[in-house]
């Protein structure tokens, strides 16, 4: 029989998949960085598929590390100054109700597909956007009309006051394509056709696989000669193989390196690390819809054993601080005076006596995305730490769709019990975490604590009354929400993390922008 | 006529048993791998006694002590948690062989008595069973075994179920070629002729005079079951975290491989001997109980 042959052999081919990956990628002349004397190429050695959707009305997920250098929005957000800055858009003015906004549209601006563009393609790229109801759309949900006012002038009628600005520089669901793109169906748009007004063309896809680009030459912005023209974003899975590909000098930008694979790679001279702090938090969320989750002191219970301080420090090696609620540093409602759950089994003791929750032959499920080592390393501990409450902590890790279907099953018996993900912001605002994680929800999308509380819905209601007119108003609300989800134990608040880019030693102008989650701006980026 | 006792009866059987035995021991290598299967067993069977921090399976870790390399201390090195390797890679010893039994033990189970009914009804009966083996023949068992996986949700009892599943046809295949043959012997027909029910034709006379082959498939068998397990495990479909399954150390340790080879090379090389003294076994008990070699 065959049986151990076909063993072997699927081993073998892991080996062989594992070694190809590490030889990909062009070889370029280190003193120039091109490659055939002409193109000038970067590679972006990315952990997992580059895009599930390439429809930028209608991806959510990763595609926007594709769709940000294909297409532009109205504002970018500057995270240095934090404050939005102009993109498409030159300028714009708001109402002191914070109800219409104008902005003025930057002229002699071209699509891929040869056309101008003008308040007519930004009009109706959002509107596409708005009717489709997909990915991010709901960012939209204040726009009540979007009006032509002239050829380069757009006016937004708001039915209630929101940061526009704001959501017109989003990481999703905000980008501005031309008007013979915006007739077309996603199945046009994931052919690999495109039509941005972005510094690069798409030239070729894989899907699941790889993303090629080349410079758009009529790029409103000009090109200089030590830019990339040509730009390869491919799934490289294994840590250990982007790490190889740097090392070798194959790839110029890769990120989501273990600490172990990070301590080889600092002490590389031909590769740069540099350590940057993210909106992106790591969360355990608890399904309060489910016995004994339903139970406040239980999940009390569950939130002090957690392992924290183990996890930042020797797990992530510093390279994560614990979060202060949901909210990370940088936005609105973020304050470090919010109260931390920290391991402490005494207390985890004490609120399960009190939670009456009986604990004999209590088992509960763990979901996660399979492949994250640091989620699984936590989960062990944590683990330990609730076998000694009695609790037996079944560790589950699955394809994410997986994880989702379940989280999303019609009887909250039969979801998980604790899910744990991490969660960024749609846009540079508060609101994506509050009115995704906490606003209770008909159909479950991201809820995934299954909060369903009409005291927290009214007050995420006033923050986005106020959002865009009182910052300090807005601030001591979003506070309150947060000290009622602490006190209510619905999350586990275990993280927010850092981001740990490595680049080729010629790769320079690269600042990671934590409100564009892993995107490289390339066109910012050149070979020194 | 002279009656024949009980004891009488069993001594061919007896001579047999010895001279398989000594067959057995005139083979180096069937005797090394015997010996290596035994204290594999052994192993499995004493893992908690003989393992230096049997806490580190599931009770504690010490994150402070992570993937240190091979000492005293900890012969095989610590892992990513700081928990001594050694300790797992036995324990681990007993997740897979008892897995691996479990697997082979179910496969027979479905496998052998459809070989027997099949290769003893013929017919449409006959028809259906083969058919239907051959179905499940026409994939290759490791991809059959991840699409089962895939289905049901990655665990270790999902593995060895799909496991069993993709491996039982090869029984049922091997025992009804037997049957086919045996069913025309002569005690089979007398056993006929006196009117023997079908089902006790089966199971008392059929079945036990097709089990050697099935006694070599199956040890050589456990090899390439303990091989599937490790690569369901490698490819995150078969045991969780934190269980010490040899397949899924290596796959955790494939992060750590360039800074910590120790994580991954042991692991393996439980792996690689495991599968071949059971190889070697199998083979060895294929000379042993095939009557040609034997003869020789």
């Amino acid at each position: 029989m065959k049986k151990g042959f076909a063993g072997i052999l699927a081993l073998a081919l892991a080996i062989m998949m594992l070694l190809s990956a590490c030889g990909q990628g062009g070889q370029q002349d280190s003193s120039t960085g091109k490659q055939n004397g002409a193109k000038r190429i970067a590679y972006y050695a990315y952990g997992s598929e580059p895009y599930i959707d390439l429809d930028p009305s209608v991806e959510y997920s990763n595609g926007l590390i594709v769709l940000h250098n294909v297409y532009e929005t109205l504002t970018r957000y500057d995270n240095k100054t934090e404050e939005v800055k102009p993109l498409l858009a030159e300028s714009w003015e708001v109402d002191p109700e914070g109800k219409v906004w104008l902005f003025k549209i930057k002229e002699n601006v071209k699509f891929h597909d040869g056309t101008d563009l003008n308040a007519e393609a930004v009009q109706k790229s959002i509107q596409r956007t708005i009717d489709m109801k997909m990915g991010a759309a709901f960012v939209w949900d204040s726009v009540e009309e979007i009006n032509v006012k002239d050829d380069y002038t757009v006016e937004f009628k708001l039915s209630y006051p929101a940061p526009l600005d704001l959501i017109a520089s989003g990481s999703y669901a905000a980008f501005i394509m031309s008007p013979n793109a915006v007739e077309q169906n996603s199945d046009w748009f994931n052919a690999g056709n495109a039509a941005g007004t972005g510094p690069y063309k798409i030239q070729k896809i894989t899907k699941g696989e790889e993303v090629i680009f080349t410079k758009f030459d009529e790029y409103w912005g000009g090109w200089k000669d030590n830019q990339y023209t040509d730009i390869i974003i491919k799934k490289v899975a294994e840590g250990s193989a982007r790490r190889q590909l740097l090392e070798k000098g194959d790839a110029q930008v890769a990120t989501s390196f273990s600490v172990t694979d990070l301590k080889a790679l600092r002490d590389n001279k031909s590769v740069v690390v540099s350590d940057h702090e993210t909106w992106r938090n790591v969360i355990g969320f608890f399904n309060s819809e489910k016995a004994p989750l339903d139970n406040k002191d239980f999940r009390i219970a569950l939130a002090y054993a957690f392992p924290y301080d183990e996890t930042i420090n020797e797990i992530k090696e510093g390279l994560a601080v614990q979060s202060y609620g949901l909210i990370p540093k940088g936005l609105i409602g973020y304050d470090e005076s919010l109260f931390r759950y920290s391991l402490d089994m005494d207390k985890a003791q004490e609120h399960l006596d009190k939670s009456g929750v009986d604990t004999n032959g209590l088992k509960l499920e763990m979901t996660f995305t399979s492949g994250n080592e640091v989620y699984r390393n936590f989960a062990q501990l944590y683990k330990i730490n609730l076998q000694k409450l009695g609790i037996e902590l079944d560790i589950r890790e699955m394809n994410w769709d997986n994880v989702w279907e379940k989280s999303k099953n019609p009887k909250p018996e039969d979801r998980q019990d604790m899910l744990v993900m991490n969660w960024w912001p749609d846009y540079a605002s508060p609101l994506s975490w509050l009115q995704s994680l906490v606003l209770s929800e008909e159909e479950i999308l991201f809820n995934l604590s299954y909060v369903n509380d009409p005291a927290l819905d009214a007050k995420v209601a006033e923050i986005e009354q106020f959002i865009a007119v009182d910052k300090e108003k807005t601030h001591d609300l979003i506070v309150e929400v947060q000290k009622k989800i602490i006190e209510d134990a619905y999350f586990l608040h275990i993280y927010d993390d850092m981001s740990s880019w490595v680049t080729d030693v010629h790769f320079k102008g690269f600042e990671p922008n934590p409100a564009y989650e892993g995107v490289v701006f390339f066109y910012d980026t050149y070979f020194e | 006529m002279e009656k024949v006792s009980a004891m009488d009866a069993l001594k061919p059987r007896i001579k047999e048993f010895k001279y398989s035995l000594y067959l057995l021991n005139r083979n180096l290598l069937t005797r090394v791998a015997f010996i290596t299967v035994i204290a594999l067993f052994l192993i499995a069977l004493l893992a908690p006694i003989i393992s230096p921090y049997p806490e580190h399976i599931k009770d504690e870790a010490n994150v402070t002590q992570k993937l240190l390399p091979p000492s005293s201390k900890h012969f095989f090195g610590t892992d990513e948690l700081g928990r001594d390797i050694f300790s797992r890679v036995l324990y681990g010893t007993r997740v897979s062989l008892t897995s691996a039994v479990l697997s082979v033990g179910l496969a027979l189970l479905v496998g052998v008595p459809l070989g027997a009914i099949a290769g003893t009804a013929g017919g449409v009966v006959d028809e259906v069973i083969m058919r239907i083996t051959d179905i499940f023949l026409s994939f290759p068992p490791l991809l059959l075994s991840i699409a089962m996986v895939a289905l049901l949700e990655p665990s270790l009892g999902n593995a060895m179920i799909a496991i069993a599943l993709s491996w039982w046809p090869w029984y049922t295949r091997l025992v009804r070629g037997q049957a086919v043959s045996v069913k025309e012997r002569k005690f089979v027909q007398a056993a006929e002729t006196i009117g023997t029910s079908k089902w006790k034709i089966v199971f008392k006379h059929i079945l036990p005079n097709t089990i050697s082959p099935v006694i070599v498939q199956a040890s050589m068998d456990m090899g390439g079951v303990i091989l599937t397990i490790a690569s369901l495990s490698f490819l995150g479909l078969g045991a969780q975290a934190p269980t010490p399954e040899w397949g899924l150390l290596i796959s955790t340790s494939r992060n750590y491989f360039p800074d910590a080879w120790w994580y991954s090379i042991f692991p393996g090389l439980a792996i690689f001997i495991t599968v071949l003294v059971f190889n070697l076994l199998g083979d060895g008990f294929r000379e042993i109980l095939d009557p040609k070699t034997r003869k020789n």
